[in-house]
């Protein structure tokens, strides 16, 4: 059974107003459990308002969220528990570090957990260590960190709560080349070892295209495509109508197509991209 | 000769007193008029603190910046030098006051005591020059991200600044306002002979400049055109940056016996580059 099913969600900003606008429409899609699925759109899709029903935080006009099959704006539902079990990180999450210390900051979903100290303990050091973040760090005031630090405390500090889903809002942007890799990695490294299910918003096709193995294309609140990175990259150029940016690897591929040579058209970077030239250009392999 | 517009000497800074890390050491570099210049370096690598040194926000703590023969160490020659050169930061949000467009292009003349008629024509060329004048009655929070960017862009210009600099003003933007604001930067330094300083973490936007400046731990890592700092694949990656993915690909090919130019930066070249290949 998925572990998360969105039905039918609809949800209006400014409701009743003349500023109303139709953020999600009607937007169906399932998350299987254990399962790292990309969400992309060009800004004002819906993307983060989508996210943000998937643990309660915003309520949908009509349609629903299921988690583990239960309705969870049913009445009587404990939303609380929902936001434990579904761990949201924000866009630019290191503007909500407050606390005097980063393992005080990284222990506070668990406390309000009702956790022991212990237990406390003991998920605040190895979240800190899934993030790579180092012992002596703990004592240091968040802001006296860098920004790729910062970034990776208010990670730990989500999964610190071990929730069954983590859904981050665009976790690398604005981090330079190796602090993108780096985060991205460290999540992949982190669902690979827990086997939670993983939901990433993302402008980035190639971001996409390298870690999910589902993504889902919004545009203007409608759920435009949803598949695997490769049914989604064959269909590369309605991608490209709708604002998001191609790999520039993949366009030059599939300029090459349109010359008339037979390759692949689901390549997204440099090395597989070489591959296939090279294996066109007769039998010469990397 | 002219002399350098931008001349840095031996410029040290560090953040405070007992800071015992420098933030910048011994750089020394010069940007003529009109260059177009990008600022690579990974987080932390003291691009953003050089980029501060330009309109006097930081000052060395030895060494000395000259700005169109502006010392920018000299406190009486500060308001000259804002007005020489113009900043413009990542996040757009913090840099627009106003409730109307155009109200916060003015902001920066009205407070330079500019003549209201000449205020008119310079918010109106302002806009223009960033193809924001449909814009200029509308309210700035209900613009799209690349959109306010070209506003904060317009601002900055309606100062008359002979230089632009740029620190990361794509970072917080979608593909479709990054192009945006691109193709306005481009245009204030081609078209317009804008002296610009664009500090980025894409190798795609470095590649669109006249000149790239690397930055590692405080130094001039490498400097040079794009062609010649991006044929530094290997030394780019041990800084943790990297190359353009068409570069990269056309470096990869060429290392494997195609006959691929290895210095190839721009998507067009590629495809040009490949098909030629394919065929002979």
């Amino acid at each position: 059974m998925s572990i998360i099913k969105v039905s039918d969600l609809t949800y209006r900003y400014s409701k009743g107003t003349p500023f109303e606008k139709v953020a999600l429409n009607k937007i169906s899609f399932d998350i299987e459990k254990g399962e790292f699925i990309a969400i992309i759109g060009h800004t004002g899709s819906g993307k983060s308002t989508l996210v943000s029903h998937l643990n309660g935080l915003v309520t949908p006009e009509s349609g629903s969220v299921f988690l583990d099959g239960e309705d969870i704006f049913k009445k009587g539902y404990n939303l609380r528990n929902v936001r434990f079990r579904v761990g949201l990180v924000f866009q630019y999450p290191e503007y909500q570090l407050f606390e005097e210390t980063v393992y005080k900051d990284i222990a506070f979903g668990p406390k309000n957990m009702g956790l022991s100290e212990d237990e406390i303990k003991e998920r605040v050091l190895s979240a800190a260590k899934a993030l790579e973040i180092r012992p002596e760090l703990l004592n240091k005031s968040p802001f006296e960190l860098s920004g790729g630090q910062k970034r990776r405390v208010a990670i730990a500090g989500v999964i610190a709560m071990r929730p069954e889903v983590l859904v981050l809002d665009e976790p690398a942007a604005g981090l330079d080349p190796a602090g993108r890799d780096r985060v991205m990695r460290l999540i992949t490294e982190y669902r690979n070892k827990t086997g939670s299910t993983v939901v990433i918003v993302s402008h980035s096709m190639e971001t996409a295209a390298r870690y999910a193995d589902k993504i889902v294309v919004l545009n203007d609140g409608e759920l435009f495509m949803c598949g695997t990175p490769d049914e989604v990259f064959s269909r590369a150029e309605e991608i490209e109508k709708i604002g998001l940016d191609l790999p520039p690897v993949t366009k030059l591929i599939h300029s090459l197509i349109k010359e008339g040579y037979d390759l692949p058209d689901n390549i997204y970077t440099a090395q597989k991209a070489a591959e296939a030239l090279l294996t066109l250009k007769g039998g010469m392999t990397l | 000769m002219q002399s350098p517009f931008i001349k840095c000497q031996n410029v040290c800074f560090r953040y405070g007193e007992e800071d015992l890390r420098l933030a910048l050491k011994n750089v020394n570099f010069e940007i003529e008029k009109g260059q177009f210049v990008a600022i690579l370096g990974h987080n932390g690598s003291g691009k953003s603190t050089l980029a501060k040194h330009f309109n006097g926000v930081l000052t060395p703590s030895s060494g000395k910046i000259t700005v169109n023969g502006i010392d920018t160490a000299d406190e009486e020659k500060v308001f000259e030098l804002r007005r020489t050169v113009g900043m413009v930061f990542q996040n757009p949000d913090n840099q627009i006051v106003a409730t109307i467009v155009e109200e916060d292009v003015a902001f920066a003349p009205e407070n330079l005591g500019v003549e209201p008629t000449e205020i008119r024509k310079r918010v109106d060329d302002a806009l223009e020059a960033v193809s924001m004048s449909k814009y200029k009655k509308h309210q700035p929070h209900k613009l799209s991200g690349g959109q306010k960017q070209r506003v904060a862009i317009a601002g900055v210009l309606a100062m008359g600044p002979e230089c632009i600099v740029l620190d990361e003003p794509t970072a917080m933007l979608d593909p479709k306002g990054r192009e945006q604001v691109m193709s306005t930067i481009v245009k204030l330094a081609r078209e317009q002979g804008k002296t610009v300083v664009l500090i980025t973490h894409f190798m795609e936007e470095a590649a669109l400049c006249d000149r790239v400046i690397v930055m590692n731990d405080g130094e001039v890592y490498l400097d040079g055109t794009p062609k010649e700092v991006f044929k530094e694949r290997q030394k780019l990656k041990e800084v943790g940056l990297s190359v353009p993915a068409v570069t990269e690909l056309c470096a990869i090919l060429n290392e494997n016996g195609l006959d691929i130019a290895p210095d190839i930066i721009s998507e067009e070249e590629c495809l040009r580059e490949i098909s030629r290949a394919l065929k002979g």
